[in-house]
């Protein structure tokens, strides 16, 4: 056996009390392509932030060839050839493609151009990695800009390179040239570390496969000793479904949101093609995507916030882009993911925050209540649970993210909307706080239709009663979450492996 | 090297950080002063009990003051919606233009009973016009307000100079700088033989109304959250546009108001000597104030102090009274250098090389 | 024709000290740090020039002694922007206060007074006389350093460094570049600059020390870097049309007569940037100042 180029010896990282990585032992051997699998929040990031010097892990020991290493910053991980490609592209939009590649390497005074863009590329040739050298970054195409990505860590004669969710956000046929490109690296010796949830690529490209689960290694295998993406689904998820969610039956009643064609295009590019959509009192129907598919753009549409093509009926009347967004209905609750910047106003105090969107509610013309807002507040944060340091005077911005979001949910669920629509509710949660607000979402159906966006398959499952599947823009599938057939089928819809 | 680190404290102890600084700019001034030969004990004893000398030094606190609460109410109503004007002094000018103009020439067209209310009108008016270009370069262009209401500042100067100097010169004044005497029925009244006038106590009665309306009125909750956070106002799909033109008019009028309290009640002509800079004042006032409008008179009056006190030591010591501004340059310095610190500590963090 | 050289001559003239602090701008917001405090800068190094030249005798200590004070209170701007992450408009608003103060302050018993200035050229040939007499060395180097900083931000690494760093100072930072050095630097070389040009205003072209003898040029250097887009040339351009309406005053004085009031005329150059601001299209312009403007990047 050959001796790892990298070893991760116990590595732990923590942020404030949450483990975000726990005792991780895990060799890379020179030349493999590494996958490493996990759900959303399973410490995938966090895990390949320390190795390529982004986060200096709590616990733990890296060595490198052998050796032991400290990487303080992504400077010095650069230097002992680890390179690392983040989901969020750490280009500059304004530089052109040569000077975000070649950015921090050049010693002398003047920029000797020709020298660099020889040097680029001979290497982009060899490597077949053909982009516009002289383009600004901001004109690239998501696809180009990864390219860019791997011509930078090449040009830094990178020999490990990792890659963050390298294809969520890539057309098909880019996923195809990015293989090729990957497999091309493997060839060249390079060696090759991805972090994914695709199953389909998994078994594609990978030579080894491991799997993270809250925080832990679960175990490192072998392609070839998986016998089928079920299983690997299974191993990424955990066999046992940690907490039961009870679920009454209700029956649907009458239609409250149907979306008709509804597209969405943002700086040229369509966020959103074609969308129908029926939801009923009584029902959640969940929008289940990898993110970057859409599903932001969807969020958005619905809240009001941006503008879309298309009709939507809601509770008998029409709306377009245009009179949705200027006369949107106060029975429509938006709970969004940015719960610190959207939809919360960190600099005041949760009084505030509660009439944030309920001012109809607890003002005349020309007065406020502020007596009711109090009482409601108080109310309010006891029956949620949210934890405030001061009371009903904390401001938004003490309250920790878990808290923050119970108290958003308190606010919409109790302004008794005729529709809600909730974007990745639990992202960050806690298990308990996840349960909390899962229940709550639960019982708000009986008066409510629910709108679910979300990324976790788990959360998807336990709440929904449809499930639809959001790919590029488009709903690819709409099925009953008692569909087991369709069920087992999930990953694939997701990855849009069919 | 150095980092910030977030830090918990309590309120008294993020005050008393404040006071420190505050201290420490006048522990600095005071050096200088030395430098100068000059003693800086002397001359801050002159500065802080000028002032308190007898009720008339102290009334002239007040009197100084009443411009300043408002300065510093124009630049808050703006910066309370996330705008920030800066032209407060060139909105002064117009407001004391626009009431000059009134007093002078068209007071016979109105009973005058009604000449101090057009007046002061007038000088509403004034100040607001002068708001008006710098938000809606904004609004329409995207110009920054920041330096469009500054340049009109001297815009504004120029025009009152040409006003006082060439076509509203008094033509009896001898060469004078300045308009000719207004009629009697523009001043406004005086208090208990002082300069005081009842200017003080609408202003006051303004800023408390102000205060009632942020926090009673559904309005006032919107400017507040737009203020905050554009991004939750436009969540919570409030109309941002007409509020924040309202609001810079707003402040600009009360800028305007300004003017038009200290021709019609200090000096009851436009001449030379109005643009003292009680706009750029404002702005430190707005900001110790931490953008309360209750404290804006506490926080005026200290300014006003140092201002009064700046007059005696300029005569007695003969120095510029353009200390006081070395001096609020120093304390607003103190104030952003306090702001960081009630909430970082800074530590030095050891860098190993590998 | 010697109305026009007249009137070219002072164009160039007037539009020195503009254009110096402009330059120093644009180093400065190309790091991403945004200095509202020129106009303070500028008074305080005019004087500082001043009274350096009046105490030395000697003209090029007079024009260190004001770079040096331009970039000492720069350089506290660059001290609370930087490593406390104070509001860098309030800051700069700070800088403006502090510096007419001290000015003002330190200055009072100066007023009125003068002391050596610097030389204008002079030749034998009379029309180039009259547009030569207007210059001097100083406004040759301002052209030069135009040239200068548009090649250091366009071909040199420093330039490349320094706008990574005003646009995204992460990234910049996880390429193993210095962000506080590179904003510190740029922060303190503005201010250099912009007191070169304060003390262009007391040691050649207004020569003397007046009370606020800047007048507004600080503000207006502001506003022509923002029409600028942060490219020295147009930077170049703005300040000539500063200088130019200035020049038209001097003509309209000159021959007495008034074709346009007086108050007008000086108006026109707080009006002008206002006026460029709108009619130039700003779509695009949105692309031309750096990402990062303004914003504080925090180490961690």
């Amino acid at each position: 056996m050959q001796e790892p180029i990298l070893r991760l010896s116990n590595i732990g990282k923590s942020f404030g009390d949450f483990w975000a990585n726990e005792n991780i032992n895990l060799d890379i051997f020179p030349g493999e392509i590494h996958a490493l699998l996990g759900e959303n929040g399973a410490g995938k990031s966090t895990l390949m932030s320390i190795i390529s010097g982004n986060y200096l892990p709590d616990k733990g020991k890296i060595y490198l060839k052998g050796k032991e290493v400290f990487f303080r910053n992504p400077k010095i991980a650069q230097d002992y050839g680890i390179g690392m490609v983040h989901q969020k592209f750490m280009l500059i939009d304004n530089l052109s493609v040569w000077e975000n590649i070649a950015l921090g390497t050049i010693s002398k005074f003047t920029i000797p151009k020709e020298e660099i863009l020889n040097k680029i590329q001979k290497i982009s040739k060899e490597s077949k990695l053909e982009v516009d050298l002289h383009k600004k970054v901001i004109n690239l195409s998501e696809g180009e800009k990864q390219k860019v990505e791997i011509l930078k860590l090449l040009y830094k004669q990178a020999k490990i390179l990792i890659f963050d969710e390298p294809t969520s956000i890539l057309t098909p046929q880019e996923i195809d040239s990015f293989f090729e490109i990957l497999l091309f690296l493997k060839k060249r010796k390079h060696t090759i570390i991805f972090i994914t949830h695709k199953l389909e690529e998994v078994f594609k490209l990978a030579d080894r496969i491991s799997i993270l689960r809250k925080g832990r290694l679960i175990a490192t295998f072998l392609p070839q000793e998986i016998r089928s993406k079920k299983e690997l689904a299974r191993l990424m998820v955990g066999r046992d479904i940690v907490f039961k969610v009870d679920k009454e039956e209700i029956q649907p009643q009458e239609t409250i949101l149907k979306l008709e064609n509804i597209s969405c295009t943002k700086e040229k590019q369509k966020k959103l093609k074609n969308i129908n959509l029926e939801i009923k009192k009584g029902e959640i129907v969940a929008i289940l995507g990898v993110s970057g598919n859409g599903q932001e753009n969807l969020a958005r549409v619905l809240g009001g916030i941006e503008d879309f093509e298309g009709r939507l009926y809601f509770q008998n009347q029409t709306y377009t882009g245009h009179t949705w967004t200027k006369n949107f209905p106060s029975s429509v609750s938006y709970i969004p993911e940015d719960r610190h910047n959207l939809g919360s106003v960190s600099e005041l105090d949760l009084e505030h925050n509660l009439i944030l969107t309920r001012l109809f509610q607890f003002s005349s013309k020309w007065f406020i209540f502020w007596d009711k807002i109090k009482e409601k507040t108080k109310i309010l944060l006891s029956n949620f649970h949210v934890k405030a340091p001061k009371g009903n005077k904390t401001l938004a911005r003490h309250l920790s993210g878990g808290n923050l979001q119970k108290f958003i949910l308190a606010r919409e669920l109790d302004k008794n909307p005729q529709l809600i629509i909730a974007e990745q509710p639990t992202q960050g949660l806690d298990i308990q706080a996840t349960e909390e607000v899962w229940h709550r979402l639960l019982a708000a159906r009986k008066k409510a239709a629910i709108l679910l966006i979300t990324g976790d398959i788990k959360e998807a499952l336990s709440l929904a009663d449809k499930i639809a599947i959001i790919f590029q823009g488009e709903i690819k599938k709409l099925f009953s979450s008692q569909n087991r057939e369709e069920i087992s089928k999930i990953g694939l819809y997701l990855t849009g492996a069919i | 090297m150095l980092i910030l680190r977030p830090r918990n404290i309590s309120l008294t102890k993020k005050i008393s950080i404040f006071f420190f600084l505050v201290l420490s700019s006048f522990l600095i001034f005071a050096l200088i002063l030395f430098f100068l030969k000059k003693n800086p004990l002397l001359i801050y004893k002159t500065i802080f009990f000028t002032p308190f000398y007898d009720f008339y030094s102290f009334s002239e606190v007040i009197v100084k003051s009443t411009p300043l609460i408002l300065t510093g109410f124009s630049v808050l109503i703006a910066i309370r919606i996330g705008l920030w004007n800066i032209g407060v002094e060139g909105q002064l000018v117009l407001g004391a233009i626009f009431s000059s103009i009134f007093s002078l020439y068209f007071t016979k067209y109105f009973p005058s009973s009604t000449h101090l209310f057009f007046a002061l009108f007038f000088s509403l008016v004034g100040g607001a016009l002068w708001s008006f270009f710098p938000i809606i370069l904004k609004l329409k262009w995207k110009i920054n307000e920041i330096i469009s209401s500054l340049l009109l500042n001297y815009v504004a100067i120029i025009l009152m100079e040409h006003l006082y100097f060439g076509p509203l010169r008094d033509p009896m004044g001898f060469g004078f700088p300045g308009t000719a005497i207004f009629p009697q029925s523009v001043w406004l009244p005086r208090l208990w033989h002082t300069r005081i006038s009842i200017a003080l106590f609408i202003v006051l009665a303004l800023i408390l109304l102000f205060y009632f309306f942020l926090k009673k009125t559904p309005t006032g909750y919107k400017i507040k959250v737009i203020g905050e956070n554009p991004k939750a106002a436009q969540y919570a799909h409030f109309k941002q546009k007409k509020l924040l033109l309202a609001m810079f008019l707003l402040s600009g009028a009360m800028a305007g108001l300004a003017g038009g309290e200290e021709v019609l009640g200090i000096h009851r002509r436009l001449q030379q000597g109005l643009a003292i800079g009680y706009g750029y004042d404002g702005i430190i006032a707005a900001f110790l104030a931490q953008k309360n409008p209750l404290l804006l008179p506490l926080v005026s009056i200290f300014l006003s102090i140092l201002k009064v006190g700046a007059e005696e030591v300029q005569s007695v010591f003969h120095l510029s009274a353009s200390f006081t501004q070395v001096l609020e340059g120093f304390i607003l310095l103190a104030f952003l250098m306090a702001k960081t610190f009630s909430e970082f500590k800074l530590t030095r963090v050891k860098t190993v090389k590998n | 024709m010697e109305d026009f050289l007249f009137i070219l001559g002072i164009t160039l003239q007037s539009s020195v000290a503009v254009l110096l602090a402009s330059l120093g701008e644009i180093i400065t917001e190309k790091s991403g740090i945004l200095n509202l405090g020129l106009e303070g800068i500028m008074l305080f190094s005019a004087f500082i020039g001043f009274i350096c030249t009046w105490y030395t005798q000697s003209l090029i200590l007079g024009f260190m002694g004001a770079m040096l004070a331009g970039g000492l209170l720069a350089c506290i701007h660059a001290f609370f922007c930087i490593h406390l992450g104070s509001d860098q408009i309030l800051s700069g608003l700070a800088l403006t206060i502090l510096g007419t103060g001290l000015a003002n302050f330190l200055g009072r018993s100066f007023i009125g007074l003068q002391t050596l200035s610097l030389a204008s050229f002079s030749l034998k040939s009379y029309y180039l006389n009259i547009l030569l007499r207007q210059l001097n060395v100083l406004v040759i180097l301002a052209f030069i350093l135009t040239y200068l900083i548009h090649f250091i931000l366009k071909k040199t690494t420093l330039g490349l460094n320094l706008s990574s760093v005003g646009e995204n100072p992460q990234v910049a930072s996880s390429v193993g570049l210095n962000v506080y050095k590179y904003r510190y630097l740029a922060t303190i070389l503005g201010g250099m600059l912009t007191g070169l040009g304060g003390a262009y205003l007391s040691l050649a072209y207004t020569p003397g020390w007046k009370e606020n003898m800047t007048g507004g040029q600080g503000w207006i250097a502001i506003a022509m870097v923002i029409f600028s887009c942060l490219k020295p040339i147009r930077a170049l351009v703005g300040a000539f049309l500063f200088g130019a309406f200035m020049a038209l005053q001097f003509y309209f004085q000159a021959i007495g007569k008034e074709l346009i009031p007086a108050y007008i005329l000086k108006m026109l150059p707080f009006l002008l940037p206002l006026v460029i601001l709108i009619l130039i299209n700003r779509k695009n312009s949105k692309y031309s100042f750096p990402q990062g403007l303004g914003k504080p990047f925090l180490r961690t």
